[in-house]
């Protein structure tokens, strides 16, 4: 277990100081941003003084090592366009992608337990096709139509909710709404293949051969064990759910990272993007992390192999 | 039954996309000022709108078919190249195992460990959003699935008696890979591809969304829904229009995906059952 404690936080780190190399490389690639700092009647001595100030002039190597000093210490530096530290511009944000995230995640695996779990206990096939149904239209529609949809239908024909923005609750709802649905027909797919794995063990005809209720079956034996493949795919889908999260944030003008970063890839604010993307990438590999640990604690068979 | 219906929905809307720009009076560029925000079935200067025009009065049906047109040829573009380094990376993986089997995996982790769509939105703020840069992008960065399938399979194909016999007899690895694993892998590589062609349509539709993908007056479907987002008031079919479009083929697609997969499976049991 320590081992694969051990390995799994290796690999995490590894992923960090990976996603800091390929960002330092990328943005020094991009060319030389004292071109877009500075007015274009820039002199000579005015670029060459902002590049010695940035560090520009040294080796390329040592220019890397200072980089991943400083990002280890938190410092991205300033923001190109506004007069605050990069990385303090995406902290301030990050409770708001936080809680638009995890409202998300909870209605939508709430839901599709709830219809999972329906489906399972009436049997009904009708009902079955119903939700898969309602998957599939849902997979193929894009988050960012979906999102524009709900604010159609809820803001500008019934005007019950408001558009844009964050705010109180009602701020919440459309936004929440339009990811959830999507981690929804994920999970729904997901809970009912892993139902009818368990569906064919032999743990599952003792249970009805010893004359258990089909209820107590399916919630007692069959949804412990169909939960750990659900388990295993949701730090992966973590990454599906961020990547909406992008996009959901820029169709409803809500206040997280996700719009900072796009906000600043159009005013080629490179400290923001990059301190932006990294921190994303901090929280999905931590969550991968825990998410992978709790597997480890859930089942044996893991942390003994 | 409802599959069918899918694929003909389908093959309607590509024929209309190839058919409908060689007709006169659906120039995807022309505009008039005096049919601005013309909602669908209007009749403006005695021009029929059959589905409406945009804030400069351009004929929407031009534009959707040609954006229809722009969408699918990235989309269909960048799972050749996804496909193909996918492919190639993954048989050389499962093939000649050790290192670069190491290296390899490890930079698929390390793409799967960051989401998607924030490396395309990185490395577009790095190279500049264009047709050709988000065809490359999106192409380079799908490759993943491809390649985990393509060195899974080539792990147990490469202990096989025919793949055994060849390099008994002499054949180089690159013979053998192209001679006999690679036939052996593309019908698999073609079902993960069918599936990935919706996931990459939405993807480049949320792109040009962004406003990091397809820049104007070049249309793209997702450009041409938030072109209509800030008219959502005056005339919500600019954004709804080219939504459905988008649903149409990407349920088209994966219906289609889906009967392939469903016809995979049949092939691997059938496969494994024979002696």
């Amino acid at each position: 277990m320590t081992r694969f404690v051990l390995f799994r936080i290796g690999q995490s780190v590894f992923t960090v100081f990976g996603v800091l190399t390929a960002a330092f490389f990328l943005v020094r690639l991009s060319g030389d941003p004292t071109a877009l700092l500075l007015p274009e009647q820039a002199t000579a001595a005015e670029v060459a003084a902002l590049r010695t100030e940035l560090g520009l002039d040294r080796p390329l190597w040592l220019q890397y090592g200072l980089f991943l000093g400083k990002a280890l210490q938190g410092d991205f530096g300033m923001s190109f366009r506004q007069h605050s530290s990069a990385l303090g511009l995406v902290l301030e944000r990050l409770p708001a992608t936080l809680e638009l995230a995890l409202t998300a995640f909870v209605l939508g695996i709430g839901m599709a337990f709830v219809a999972g779990l329906a489906l399972r206990l009436s049997g009904s096939r009708r009902l079955r096709a119903l939700f898969y149904w309602i998957a599939f239209v849902r997979q193929a529609i894009p988050i960012f139509w979906f999102g524009l949809l709900m604010i159609l239908l809820f803001s500008v024909s019934l005007r019950w909710l408001p558009s844009l923005g964050r705010g109180g609750i009602e701020h919440l709802i459309l936004p929440a709404l339009t990811l959830a649905t999507f981690e929804f027909a994920l999970y729904l797919r997901l809970l009912d293949a892993a139902f009818s794995e368990q569906q064919t063990q032999d743990y599952v005809r003792t249970a009805y051969a010893k004359g258990q209720t089909r209820a107590r079956t399916i919630l007692q034996h069959m949804l412990p064990n169909a939960l750990l493949p659900i388990v295993t795919v949701a730090g992966i889908n973590l990454g599906v759910l961020l990547g909406g999260a992008v996009v959901t944030e820029t169709v409803f003008s809500w206040p997280g990272v996700g719009r900072l970063i796009v906000q600043s890839v159009s005013q080629r604010d490179y400290p923001v993007i990059i301190a932006g993307i990294l921190v994303t990438s901090v929280v999905f590999v931590l969550i991968n992390l825990l998410v992978d640990l709790l597997y480890a604690v859930l089942d044996p068979r893991v942390r003994l192999s | 039954m409802s599959a069918g219906i899918a694929m003909a929905m389908l093959g309607c809307l590509i024929a209309a996309m190839i058919l409908i720009p060689a007709l006169p009076g659906y120039d995807p560029y022309g505009q008039n000022l005096s049919a601005g925000y013309t909602e669908p079935f209007q009749t403006i200067e005695g021009k029929l709108y059959l589905l409406g025009a945009d804030a400069l009065g351009r004929d929407l049906v031009g534009r959707l078919a040609l954006a229809t047109r722009v969408s699918l040829a990235i989309s269909v573009a960048a799972v050749a190249i996804s496909m193909t380094i996918g492919v190639t990376l993954g048989l050389i993986a499962g093939f000649f195992r050790g290192p670069a089997e190491t290296a390899i995996m490890g930079i698929a982790d390390l793409q799967l460990s960051i989401p998607r769509v924030l490396i395309l939105i990185a490395v577009t703020a790095i190279v500049g959003p264009n047709l050709v840069n988000l065809t490359l992008l999106l192409g380079l960065t799908s490759w993943v699935s491809y390649g985990r399938v393509a060195r899974a399979m080539t792990l147990s194909l490469r202990e096989r008696e025919f793949v055994l016999a060849a390099t008994t007899q002499g054949a180089s690895p690159i013979w053998n890979i192209r001679k006999h694993l690679l036939p052996n892998v593309m019908p698999q590589m073609v079902i993960v591809g069918s599936f990935e062609l919706g996931q990459i349509i939405i993807l480049e539709a949320s792109l040009s969304y962004l406003g990091l993908g397809i820049q104007p007056p070049l249309p793209s479907l997702g450009l041409m829904i938030s072109e209509g987002q800030t008219a959502l008031e005056i005339n919500p079919w600019l954004s709804v229009l080219p939504g459905m479009v988008i649903f149409i083929v990407v349920a088209g697609v994966q219906f289609i995906s889906q009967g392939f997969t469903a016809e995979g499976a049949d092939a691997r049991t059938s496969a494994m059952a024979a002696p």
